[in-house]
């Protein structure tokens, strides 16, 4: 596949870069925002903890400023003489210089009636304008308690409070009213938080109404900010616990802000210290730590495709020059070598690959070397080849064969059987049809006729091994044997006429004698009927004599008949044999012979002897040899033995004799052609040889026992098809 | 080959163009400061402008985060407008002036000008002085903090009188050319008391700075300064006349106590400043309407104890008990 035609998605690069980048950033990005949310998370904890701290703290010492205010008043002595006026003045003057945030200071009677007064904006000329005394203050100074009074506004918006500490005689015993302060809540923060309250939260103090009565921006409150409806205050005024504040208790504040929230109560007073941060103060250093995250995950995603390019690169780069040499080597370019200059697996496979193209090189040279050898050898075998499908079809054929087959068939995808017999289906007796995973090597003869001459051809098919699903399967290998055929017919013929000769005087001698008898019966009647012509035509005589005659001659004329029918010459015919008429005619040729040298001759077989298939003519010449043979090695007197039965799917026939027998050293080579042990003269060779011939032909066996001395017996087993029932 | 390197080099400057921008991305690039317009009549008031840089510094705006333009008329009254139409043409994010007088020099220039958010350090009555109503109806949004001098000239009558009780009539330095002076004088007849009588001064240019200080001045008096460019300016002069007449005077400022006042009542300048920081950042943030006034936070009485030792004089225990006390002279 050119590399053109890879999907990106399935490039070594793009996976090599991919890989890179998942395994660089994943467990980072995994890692990292596990952390940051767990860090998250306990930073909103610590946080509203810090937060509470601070409250807490703010709260100690806004109550720790106000005891300091409450003793500061305790502390003050005012004479109630009127003449000492001007003391109690420097008193109230002393009051505002050490409580800063003081505007007014105030001596009341024991009526709650402001006695003297002073004040850091205006001037006091009439102390008894100033309405300080309530109802419930007086209750609480006799109590002995501090009175704290409801936070105020003035004209301009600014909060303030009054505290008045009761004011007793020198023993204790006696009310005699109280020291007050007015107090600026405006400033008490910057009193007490100056040092802790940071430019990063919001700190703000609520009355037990949940009105803002002081601020760290104080603006705030000069602006009337309702902080009632805050989650916080709301907390603080229907719940009063801070312990139970939702943790991370973040809510929007009144400027639109995010803000984590705590509160922390000031019992003294009721009143609640509020911290309020906003969430994007409070996870400043975190959203930091997000951006340097992200920058790092940057970093390693740049770093890491940068190094999954680079190592991408030096992995692909040299595959994809792999792959522009090999295609190089299959377009046969000689002058391929690989060198990539590298050491390490890649450098071992250029190596490799070399060498590999080397043995390839020299390997595609002995197979062209051998390719031709075997051009050669096929174009020069003599016998035609063909590869073959299952179905039949011609794949290739020699050009032997191409000679051989007709004009006009040979053209791809042709069925053998039209190419080879000209036929519109599949032998009958092909071994495609019958098993065409295990073809027999049998030989198949076809007969083809070219130019009106009539040709054989052996054909065997050959199974072939390690061939692909969509390759020819079969090798059919084709040999013209018309001549051998040929040769083979005259040798069979030639082998006829020397049993012929053998047999001529026993043939003469068997014909002789019905002659003769036809002679005297002739000659007999001939005369009787010159003397007594009417008495042998009246006792029926002449009937007899002239039955005797032709019994006489049709015997003659089965001699002759056989004779003729032993020695003619034929082709190879095949037909249904009657296997004991074939010996009660073979057997006649030698009636004469048997009694001349008075051999005794034993006849046996079945009536039921199955037919064979198979030429009756030359299955009579083989026949006809073993009884020659047979008769050649008796003495006088002595026996011959003919057999025959069926043994399950074969006939078989055996020809006994109790002869000389044959030397042992001599029985592997009867069937050889001119092998004979008779004498020169008496035998040509052939005899044994064209039988294992005929019967191999006809689908048979011959075997051969012999002991010298003792007698020969040949046994022919032959095949019992089906159809061959009698 | 050449095209392998060729990717890479181009892979590497692409890495780098990508870790300048995550850096970048990472530390933040820096903002452009905010710039803050200052007027200023002269060089006396730029303590305040000390107290705001340290308000702004302690509320987290560092010295890159803001630049300051100064525009300082060096007590010339001419020269301020003249600044004023520089600050204006100069386009800050916020203007801060400094008193009354650069506050009405600078709504006298707005006319045209694109409306920018203004701030006032020390300014004397500014709703009397219609200062607010002037620049609210020009479309500019302004605040600041008030110095409360015509709010406390009865108080400073009556500490001055409280720290020298033989002293029963107190002269009144005002500068008739000012309405905040103005202002303050009416509001020191309105509060003077049984115990001591006033005398009203105008002192608007040297020639009455010259006469007052030919002027014979009796035991029984005592000098109150009330609220003028011209006078704050003068302070020294004012000074040598306590010291040289022998009359015991009362400034506005610590400052002027610290330079030879017998004391002083008021919010100091550098407080003053210090206070409006947190106004000018909340203009610069942009909220910048509907910003209330601010009154002065805490005034103190300061003493210059030696101050009175000169003259002659002892204060009295009821102001000894609420003034702090100084024993320098300043030059």
């Amino acid at each position: 596949m050119p590399k053109s035609e890879i999907p990106w998605q399935s490039r070594i690069k793009v996976r090599v870069l991919l890989f890179g980048v998942v395994m660089s950033i994943v467990p980072v990005v995994l890692i990292s925002f596990y952390y940051f949310y767990s860090t998250r998370h306990n930073l909103e904890q610590n946080v509203q903890i810090q937060n509470k701290l601070l409250a807490e703290h703010l709260v100690q010492e806004v109550d720790s400023l106000l005891s300091q205010t409450e003793d500061r008043l305790r502390n003050a002595y005012f004479p109630t003489s009127a003449l000492l006026q001007e003391t109690g003045q420097t008193q109230l003057y002393r009051i505002l210089a050490e409580i800063p945030m003081a505007e007014e200071a105030v001596v009341l009677d024991a009526d709650g009636n402001v006695r003297q007064g002073v004040n850091r904006f205006k001037i006091v000329n009439d102390p008894g304008a100033l309405k300080w005394r309530t109802p419930d203050m007086l209750e609480g100074l006799k109590a002995r308690q501090v009175y704290y009074g409801n936070v105020t506004f003035t004209g301009t918006c600014i909060p303030f409070v009054r505290i008045v500490v009761p004011y007793y005689s020198a023993d204790g015993r006696t009310f005699l009213g109280g020291v007050g302060v007015q107090v600026r809540l405006r400033s008490l923060l910057a009193l007490v938080g100056s040092k802790h309250i940071g430019n990063k939260e919001d700190v703000f103090l609520v009355d037990a109404r949940g009105r803002l009565i002081a601020h760290s921006d104080f603006t705030k409150v000069l602006e009337k900010i309702d902080v009632a409806q805050l989650s916080t205050v709301r907390h603080f005024m229907e719940n009063g616990n801070p312990e139970e504040l939702p943790v991370p208790n973040r809510y929007l504040s009144t400027n639109g802000q995010e803000v984590l929230g705590v509160y922390s109560k000031i019992r003294r007073t009721g009143w609640a210290v509020i911290v309020e941060q906003p969430v994007a103060v409070a996870f400043a250093s975190i959203h930091a730590l997000l951006l340097r995250l992200v920058w790092f995950l940057v970093t390693i995603a740049s770093g890491s495709v940068l190094i999954s390019i680079f190592f991408g690169l030096s992995f692909t780069k040299p595959i994809e020059y792999l792959e522009r040499m090999v295609r190089r080597v299959g377009r046969r370019e000689s002058d391929t070598e690989i060198s990539l200059g590298r050491k390490d697996e890649l450098g071992h496979l250029a190596s490799s690959f070399n060498d590999m193209v080397v043995q390839l090189s020299q390997q595609s040279e002995r197979l062209l070397q051998e390719k031709e050898r075997l051009d050669t050898i096929v174009h020069g075998i003599g016998a035609g080849l063909a590869l073959i499908y299952r179905d039949h079809r011609v794949a290739w054929m020699n050009p032997v064969l191409d000679n051989w087959v007709r004009p006009g068939l040979h053209r791809p995808e042709t069925a053998c059987y039209q190419v080879l017999a000209g036929l519109g289906a599949p032998c009958a007796d092909c071994p495609l049809l019958n098993n065409a995973e295990m073809p027999s090597g049998e030989d198949l003869i076809t007969a083809l006729t070219q130019n009106g001459e009539q040709r054989l051809f052996r054909h065997r098919i050959y199974r072939l091994e390690h061939v692909r699903e969509d390759d020819p399967q079969y090798l059919l290998v084709v040999e013209d044997i018309t001549e051998q055929r040929r040769m083979e017919e005259m040798v069979m013929q030639a082998d006829k006429l020397s049993a012929l000769g053998l047999m001529a005087s026993g043939f003469a001698h068997e014909i002789n004698n019905p002659l003769a008898t036809i002679q005297v019966y002739a000659e007999d009647l001939e005369e009787r009927l010159q003397t007594e012509q009417e008495e042998l035509a009246a006792s029926g005589e002449i009937t007899r004599y002239l039955r005797v005659i032709r019994e006489n001659i049709a015997r003659s004329k089965q001699i002759t008949q056989s004779l003729l029918n032993f020695s003619r010459k034929s082709e190879w015919r095949e037909e249904w044999i009657d296997v004991a008429a074939v010996l009660e005619e073979s057997l006649a040729l030698f009636k004469h012979s048997f009694s001349k040298k008075g051999v005794s001759l034993s006849k046996d077989w079945p009536d039921d002897l199955p037919k064979v298939m198979g030429d009756a003519l030359q299955l009579m010449q083989v026949l006809v040899n073993l009884l020659n043979n047979s008769l050649d090695a008796v003495s006088i007197g002595g026996s011959i033995t003919v057999h025959a039965h069926r043994d399950n799917a074969q006939v078989v026939i055996r020809v006994a004799d109790n002869g000389e027998g044959i030397e042992e050293k001599h029985i592997p080579k009867v069937f050889d052609p001119f092998f004979t042990t008779k004498e020169i003269g008496k035998g040509t060779g052939l005899g044994l040889s064209i039988c294992y011939g005929i019967i191999s032909r006809m689908g048979g066996a011959i075997c051969l026992e012999s002991r010298k001395g003792l007698g020969t017996e040949v046994t022919i087993t032959l095949p019992v098809l089906k159809g061959g029932s009698v | 080959m050449r095209k392998f390197s060729g990717l890479l080099w181009l892979m590497l400057m692409l890495f780098v163009l990508t870790e300048t921008l995550a850096g970048c991305a990472n530390s933040g690039v820096a903002a452009v400061p905010a710039r803050i317009g200052v007027l200023t009549i002269g060089d006396s008031r730029m303590i305040k402008v000390q107290g705001l840089q340290k308000g702004l510094q302690e509320l987290g705006l560092t010295d890159e985060e803001v630049a300051f333009e100064i525009f300082n008329a060096k007590d010339n009254h001419k020269k301020l407008a003249e600044e004023a139409l520089k600050l204006l043409e100069g386009q800050p994010d916020v203007i801060v002036v400094t008193g009354v007088v650069e506050a009405e020099a600078l709504m006298e220039k707005l006319a045209g000008h694109k409306p920018i958010p203004v701030v006032m350090i020390g300014v004397t009555s500014p709703k009397d002085l219609q200062l607010i109503n002037g620049y609210e109806e020009l479309g500019i949004p302004v605040t600041g903090v008030a110095n409360g001098h015509v709010e406390l000239t009865g108080k400073r009558m009556e500490l001055l009188h409280l720290l020298f009780p033989q002293r029963s009539r107190i002269l009144l330095l005002y500068d008739p050319r000012l309405r905040a002076s103005v202002l303050a004088l009416e509001r020191a007849r309105h509060s003077v008391q049984n115990s001591y009588s006033i005398e009203p001064i105008p002192v608007s240019n040297d020639q009455d700075m010259e006469s007052f200080h030919r002027r014979s001045f009796s035991a029984r008096e005592s000098i109150l300064v009330l609220p003028s460019y011209f006078l704050e300016a003068r302070f020294r002069e004012i000074r040598d006349i306590s010291l040289e007449k022998r009359i015991p005077v009362m400034g506005l400022y610590e400052s002027e106590t610290e330079a030879g006042f017998t004391a002083s009542y008021g919010l100091s300048y550098f407080d003053q400043g210090y206070q409006a920081a947190r106004l000018v950042i909340r203009m610069l943030k942009g909220e910048a309407a509907g910003i209330p006034f601010e009154a002065p936070d805490s005034v103190r009485l300061k003493i210059n104890v030696q101050a009175a030792d000169y003259i002659g004089e002892s204060v009295s225990p009821v102001g000894l008990s609420y003034g702090e006390k100084v024993y320098t002279i300043k030059e």
